[in-house]
């Protein structure tokens, strides 16, 4: 049944840094630096790490916001760089986005039925205002807003139900990829249920593939077949969901897990949490990017920067170390 | 919208004192006598006969304040919605594509901007032929740059929000997602620049006629001045000559602020709706409080 849909092969890209008027030397913030990932047709892959490791980065040169410095991305057999004009437009139908802030996603001028037949007009799907406004209706249903609420502004709503409007919108091409940029981060814990199951529903509906961008596993847990964690734009870690919950292989992954609140915090306590920021990627450490903050580190993580390396069929690690080489032996601890 | 306004007392009011000089602006000159006729006694303070006296040419305030209203106006509207239409054109391209189209024209409008206005504007109308025509364009070749460069800041700040990025992953073309998100969400401001830029055109353009920069056989409020001026007014203390308009240009300045202020308020949904809701609530005895949204239920 699977056949890639997004292959996203060797993404850069590379921000110039300005620095100052008389500064020679050019330098470049590498918000992405060479990442790879496929996502199958129907499937979801999550996308997980830090604020400011490249998850949106990456999200947004999808959907062709951002111009890749290097690297390719195919989606449904097609190389997007060799697209242009009506072409591309037509290629970027497939795929549209679901943002995380529902406050500013939404036109503030804009009625909600405005909003979310916008798509629909911009690639004039319908001659007639009947037909389109039907197709909204059932857009509408679909994503649990009364119908009755097409004539209201956004500011009438609230995150949730706004947020129900921006999927919506994004499905109202159908697209056979939604890009989800934190579509529950800025919600209240129990709406974010009611969203996730929302767009697990419609999956199994329309058999859409997600891209679902988080930085709170537990969130990845209950949606993804396949998840990929990024650090400082690279990726570190991809396995299958299960296995990634059950057997992580980085330490910056087993930090990740052990950052999800346990449900009995006096027992689970598995290691130290992580400390300090993510460095700036505009001047990254040396050797391996997350050495400064890992607990396991050795003189190699210093030198030499770890490529993915696969561990198994489908698990991916970017590590010198294995598990058993780094488990139980919390060296910064001993210092400490 | 008009009903809206209406709604408003500060915009009632800036309304009614507008209402009252458009009238006079188009019926004027058929109500009072011709304001370039010599009717009376030179000088004379105002009495029943002439209700603001007479000119030092003996003619009618009164009917040249009234009759000057009509230029004056026209020349400060017109000059209002061109340098407010071609600074949203450019400001707007400016901000919206960046690049070096905004490389472009941000030079250009900051080349507009270091240029003094009001003594390039002496030197251009003293060299082409005076009247109402020449200052209208002096003023909008002067007067552009400040518009541009305030919605270029502002499409700039649109630009980054995600319902724009949305309409750009949705396919909508440039031309539309600048006309139907950028400039709406910016509208209070493109009325604010153009009250703005009215005002200052109305100034600018009675300031330049009292220099006698404009044509002087046109009855304006600008030309009025000059006369007053060129009679000698303050030395005679005939202050009667130069009150009026002066009291006009004024009222007409203030009921344009006064719109403004009110315009800010419709034109923000957000801002109408915390209205009625504060309203509604205070019918029903409660206090309304801004940090609660009010939210329709979507099921039941």
């Amino acid at each position: 049944m699977s056949r890639a849909l997004l292959e996203v092969k060797d993404l850069s890209v590379h921000f110039p840094v300005r620095r100052g008027w008389f500064e020679r030397e050019q330098r470049w913030l590498r918000a992405v630096d060479g990442v790879s990932f496929t996502i199958q047709e129907g499937r979801t892959l999550g996308l997980v790490g830090e604020s400011g490791c490249g998850k949106s980065t990456t999200a947004r040169a999808i959907v062709g916001l951002n111009t890749p410095t290097a690297g390719e991305i195919h989606f449904a057999g097609k190389r997007m760089a060799d697209l242009d004009g009506p072409a591309l437009r037509e290629a970027r139908r497939g795929m549209q986005m679901v943002f995380q802030d529902p406050y500013s996603s939404l036109d503030p001028r804009m009625m909600l039925g405005d909003i979310i037949a916008e798509p629909l007009r911009a690639h004039r799907v319908y001659r007639s205002r009947t037909e389109e406004r039907k197709r909204v209706a059932v857009l509408m249903d679909q994503v649990g807003l009364a119908t009755s609420m097409s004539g209201r502004y956004p500011h009438e709503l609230s995150g949730g139900q706004r947020q129900r409007a921006g999927i919506a919108r994004a499905l109202a091409l159908k697209p056979r990829l939604v890009i989800a940029d934190e579509p529950v981060s800025a919600l209240d814990m129990s709406i974010r249920a009611q969203i996730i199951n929302l767009l697990g529903e419609l999956q199994d509906e329309l058999s859409i593939a997600y891209l679902f961008i988080a930085h709170d596993l537990a969130v990845v847990r209950h949606t993804c077949d396949e998840v990929v964690v990024m650090y400082l734009g690279r990726i570190v870690e991809r396995a299958p969901r299960e296995r990634l919950f059950t057997a992580a292989e980085h330490p910056y992954t087993q930090a990740l897990l052990d950052a999800v609140l346990p449900p009995r915090p006096m027992r689970d306590r598995r290691s130290l949490p992580l400390l300090g920021d993510v460095p700036s990627p505009v001047d990254p450490p040396s050797g391996c990017a997350f050495h400064p903050r890992c607990a396991h580190a050795v003189e190699e993580c210093r030198v030499e920067t770890p490529g993915l390396e696969a561990r198994s069929h489908d698990h991916e690690v970017a590590c010198h170390l294995t598990p058993d080489e780094w488990r139980g032996s919390d060296r910064r601890g001993a210092d400490a | 919208m008009m009903k809206k306004i209406w709604r408003d007392k500060k915009a009632r009011v800036g309304v009614i004192i507008l209402g009252v000089f458009a009238f006079l602006a188009l019926l004027g000159p058929w109500l009072v006598v011709d304001p370039s006729d010599m009717v009376a006694t030179p000088l004379q303070p105002p009495h029943v006969a002439h209700l603001f006296g007479t000119t030092g040419q003996g003619q009618d305030v009164f009917a040249q304040t009234v009759v000057g209203t009509r230029t004056t106006l026209v020349v400060g509207f017109i000059v209002g919605i061109v340098v407010t239409g071609f600074g949203a054109l450019v400001g707007a391209a400016a901000g919206y594509f960046g690049g070096w189209i905004d490389d472009l024209l941000s030079l250009l409008i900051n080349v507009f901007l270091v240029i003094p206005g009001l003594p390039l504007a002496v030197v251009i109308a003293a060299y082409l032929p005076a009247g109402p025509t020449t200052i209208a364009l002096v003023l909008i070749f002067t007067g552009w740059a400040w518009n541009a460069r305030v919605l270029r800041a502002q499409t700039l700040a649109l630009r980054q929000k995600d319902f724009v990025l949305a309409a750009i992953i949705s396919g909508e073309r440039h031309i539309t997602i600048i006309c139907r998100e950028i400039l709406p969400n910016m509208s209070s401001l493109i009325v604010s620049c153009f009250i703005g830029a009215t005002v200052y055109a109305i100034g600018a353009q009675v300031g330049l006629e009292f220099l006698g920069l404009g044509d002087v056989s046109v009855v304006t409020w600008g030309t009025n001045l000059y006369w007053a001026s060129n009679d000698a007014a303050l030395l005679t203390g005939s202050w009667w000559t130069f009150v009026p308009t002066g009291f006009c240009v004024a009222m007409v300045g203030f009921a344009l602020v006064m719109i403004n202020n009110a315009i800010d308020e419709i034109s923000n949904p957000r801002l109408q709706s915390e209205h009625t809701w504060a309203t509604v609530l205070g019918r029903a005895g409660l206090r309304f409080d801004r940090r609660a949204t009010a939210v329709m239920r979507s099921h039941g």
